[in-house]
């Protein structure tokens, strides 16, 4: 009885699975693929987007992404060697910090949103801003990032650890030579994880990084994400599916991109890769 | 000579601990921010009000109501309803992936499942828009309800169990399989009765990680939940959960409106917070990175 | 400094990991110059001693101590000793052999441009002299491209040597070297601890006893004594081996239980 019940379930499962999500990739490919075009791309929107293209919303997004990169890896990258560096000996301290990274982790990132809000647009003066999106992107990859830096900092072999200890290495000598260059691969796979975040995020972008449509001419300027652009055609522009579905397929397009450079860079991204980021 | 040494050590010890205590200064920077903008609304309604009323009207001018009950119950009761019904499927597509499938099919199955891990909320919510709320909408009017916003969630959530399940099933050791086998234990019986209670700790993680994912989710359910504060008669009425209600009403929200919509935000931080730590303290050791 | 003839004096030293003792009330002294072996059967805390030394133990977070050891006249577990320095002088070569996954040129110039040497020259000249002692020189070429982990055990095992050898060490701590290696390439790591016990003070943990009586000038006998690891007998080779006092260590000489 369990084998035929598990079996007929199983499949049942995967079909269902399969199924829908085929379902909805077609049924977007199908509504959006008439508005996709080379024009699409490269082209300002007009009448609030119903009309031309996303090119600076593409520009937007990837300004926004730039900075959320550039400000979270250094800071996750320190994180990450200190607990490497402590968790044998230290592990109160490591325990805290761990614990206080799993919280960030699980904060919703429309809270991320708020508190970019009311600190960088307001606290900091920067305003509705790509500087304050990207900084806001940044804080809330930020632990996602170190936790997985962490965890392919522990692949280290104990043994090289032992040897650099015993010929009286430096930390910031093992962490150059040594660390960085054994998980490369994982800090790799963790940055393009955070990549993928970042384009995909919407809520924490629209309080910070704002509406704009226009081309951004700063970092202080205010800009729109491809994923808030998504969400104001659908949601506040009659009529806007058709576009709003070209740039979901869009966004799905870059990610795809970015998740077959990550295959192809990490062969094989290891479990803790993954059950790090889900 | 062994100064330099020492020196560079120094200095970056202070480098990298100043790193490790970013997390903790971002930490406390949010619990303040969030804490001090709830003030204005906490010190005049209390917290009381909060968690007991469920009427949410704060620009009324007489009678401002703040009770966030309708929309934390909905945020919950979607979630679990969400998660609720992943969790099943996710099993059995994974007893499909480990009992029944070939490797490449395996390897397949997961590729998918990772991939479709990567899809953006708001293309599950844009998905949801168009196509699950008109087709609930036929037979249910309105459509844009809790029945299509769990749908959606469950769907969205789907590969974040599947991936953090099969971590926890990847660990157990299936080259047993064979050998119970032999045994004349089939290797569904051991899937059920071996395989998952070995690995019942990391998927209770999985689920209670995914299930903190889907309540602080916003877009998705934003566009497909209908937005109506309310306690749902059925899964066919329209709701309005916590992160909707942020994302909807704090572009334009004013004084006391503002402010207890950041005590909502913190609520919902609290609640988040507790289960994270809560699962934390039942971790054994081993699953603390340790 | 003092000139007293040992380079290491160890006095009533006990160790233990979280609660379990693993060494007792050791006292031994390590002379400046010479081969001592460490002998007895495992888990009688030799590593532990060898670990010690070097201070490596730093990194065991539930590992503590009682009594003291004297590095040159220094109490090296003294607040604010430098061990840097101590590991500068004090090599330690582990069973497996370990080069770091770059070139090797660069396996022996990382430690010694990480202990303030800035010459070009001065580091390549060292390198050199290095490589000669162990005998790698003619073995390996394009130093500078090749990597360390694709040369074979023992020239690997060789390598790790040389890179201690860089930093002019005072005393060379093996634990078991030779263990993990075949018989030719032990043989010749053998040969390059015998050379070396002329010039400096070099400690060998070993099991093999053929391996401690031929190489060694002196010999200190480590056993399980109700649990927990203590010296129990030491002097020089031919005494050990041949007349030795206690009885554990006759039986284990003699090959009758360990």
């Amino acid at each position: 009885m369990t084998r035929v019940m598990t079996k007929v379930f199983a499949i049942a499962a995967v079909v269902i699975c399969i199924g829908t999500f085929v379902t909805m990739l077609i049924g977007l490919i199908n509504s959006g693929y008439q508005s996709l075009s080379f024009e699409f791309l490269f082209s300002s929107p007009r009448n609030f987007g119903l009309e031309g293209g996303i090119a600076p919303i593409l520009i937007s997004t990837s300004m926004i992404l730039v900075l959320a990169i550039l400000f979270a890896v250094p800071i996750s990258m320190l994180t990450a060697i200190f607990l490497f560096f402590r968790c044998r000996c230290d592990t109160v301290q490591t325990r805290l910090i761990l614990t206080v990274l799993e919280l960030l982790a699980s904060i919703p990132s429309i809270v991320f949103g708020l508190f970019g809000m009311l600190f960088f647009c307001d606290f900091l003066h920067l305003g509705f801003s790509i500087l304050s999106g990207g900084l806001t992107l940044a804080l809330m990859i930020f632990p996602t990032l170190c936790l997985t830096l962490f965890a392919s900092f522990l692949t280290l072999p104990n043994e090289t650890r032992m040897v650099s200890e015993s010929l009286g290495l430096s930390r910031l000598t093992v962490a150059r030579h040594l660390l960085i260059p054994h998980s490369i691969s994982g800090i790799v796979a963790g940055i393009v994880l955070g990549v993928c975040r970042c384009v995909a995020e919407t809520a924490a972008l629209i309080f910070t990084s704002g509406y704009s449509i226009r081309q951004p001419r700063s970092i202080f300027d205010s800009g729109r994400s491809l994923s808030v652009h998504i969400y104001e055609l659908a949601m506040n522009v009659a009529g806007g599916d058709a576009n709003a579905n070209a740039a979901a397929l869009v966004l799905l397009i870059v990610l795809l991109i970015i998740n077959l450079l990550i295959f192809a860079i990490v062969d094989r991204q290891p479990n803790w890769i993954r059950s790090a980021n889900h | 000579m062994k100064l330099t040494n020492r020196y560079r050590d120094l200095t970056f010890d202070v480098i990298i601990t100043v790193g490790a205590y970013f997390g903790i200064a971002v930490l406390i920077l949010i619990l303040i921010l969030l804490l001090g903008n709830s003030f204005p609304a906490l010190s005049e309604f209390g917290l009381g009000e909060f968690i007991t009323e469920s009427k949410w009207n704060p620009t009324n001018e007489s009678m401002p109501k703040v009770g966030a009950v309708a929309m934390l119950a909905c945020s919950l009761m979607i979630s679990i309803g969400a998660v609720a019904i992943a969790f099943p499927i996710g099993l059995f597509y994974l007893a499909f992936v480990f009992l029944y499938s070939p490797k490449w099919m395996a390897f397949l199955l997961r590729r998918i499942m990772e991939l479709v891990g990567g899809i953006p909320s708001i293309v599950f919510g844009l998905w949801g828009l168009i196509t699950l709320v008109p087709m609930v909408n036929q037979y249910y009017p309105p459509g844009a309800s809790m029945l299509s916003a769990t749908l959606v969630l469950a769907l969205m959530t789907l590969p974040t169990i599947i991936i953090s399940v099969d971590a926890a099933l990847s660990s157990c050791r299936f080259d047993l399989m064979l050998a119970s086998n032999a045994l004349g234990i089939s290797k569904e019986s051991y899937f059920w009765f071996i395989a998952i209670p070995q690995a019942k700790y990391g998927m209770i993680v999985g689920i209670v990680l995914s299930l903190t994912r889907v309540i602080g989710e916003t877009m998705a359910v934003v566009m497909v939940s209908g937005n109506v504060i309310q306690i749902p008669g059925s899964v066919f009425d329209p709701i309005r959960t916590v992160t909707a209600n942020l994302a909807l009403e704090m572009g334009y929200a004013a004084d006391i409106h503002r402010s207890a919509l950041f005590t909502i935000a913190l609520v919902l931080m609290l609640m988040i917070g507790t289960l994270v730590l809560t699962l934390r303290w039942f971790q054994p050791r081993s699953f603390k990175g340790e | 400094m003092t000139t007293s003839p040992n380079i290491f004096e160890i006095n009533n030293f006990s160790a233990s990991y979280r609660d379990a003792e693993a060494l007792n009330d050791v006292s031994l002294n390590i002379p400046r110059r010479g081969i001592m072996s460490i002998i007895g059967p495992s888990g009688c805390g030799k590593s532990t001693l060898l670990n010690s030394l070097n201070r490596i133990t730093d990194l065991t977070p539930d590992f503590s101590h009682r009594g003291d050891v004297h590095f040159d006249g220094q109490n090296i577990y003294q607040r604010d000793f430098d061990v840097v320095n101590l590991r500068k002088n004090v090599g330690l070569i582990f069973q497996k052999p370990n080069p770091f996954p770059f070139s090797v040129y660069k396996n022996l110039s990382l430690p010694l441009k990480e202990h303030g040497m800035r010459n070009r020259k001065e580091i390549e000249s060292t390198v050199n002299e290095s490589m000669k002692i162990v005998g790698l020189l003619d073995e390996v070429s394009n130093i500078r491209r090749r990597n360390a982990t694709e040369l074979s055990g023992g020239q690997q095992q060789r390598l790790c040597i040389a890179r201690t050898l860089t930093l002019k060490p005072k005393v060379l701590l093996c634990d078991e070297p030779c263990s993990a290696l075949d018989p030719v390439s032990g043989k010749k790591i053998e040969d390059l601890l015998v050379r070396l016990g002329k010039e400096i003070s070099v400690v060998v943990v070993t099991h093999n006893l053929a391996q401690a009586k031929r190489i060694s000038d002196c010999v200190a006998f480590f056993c399980m004594v109700e649990g927990v690891g203590k010296l129990i007998e030491k002097g020089d080779t031919q005494k050990i081996f041949n007349a030795a006092q206690h009885h554990m260590t006759r039986e284990y000489v003699d090959g009758s239980f360990g």
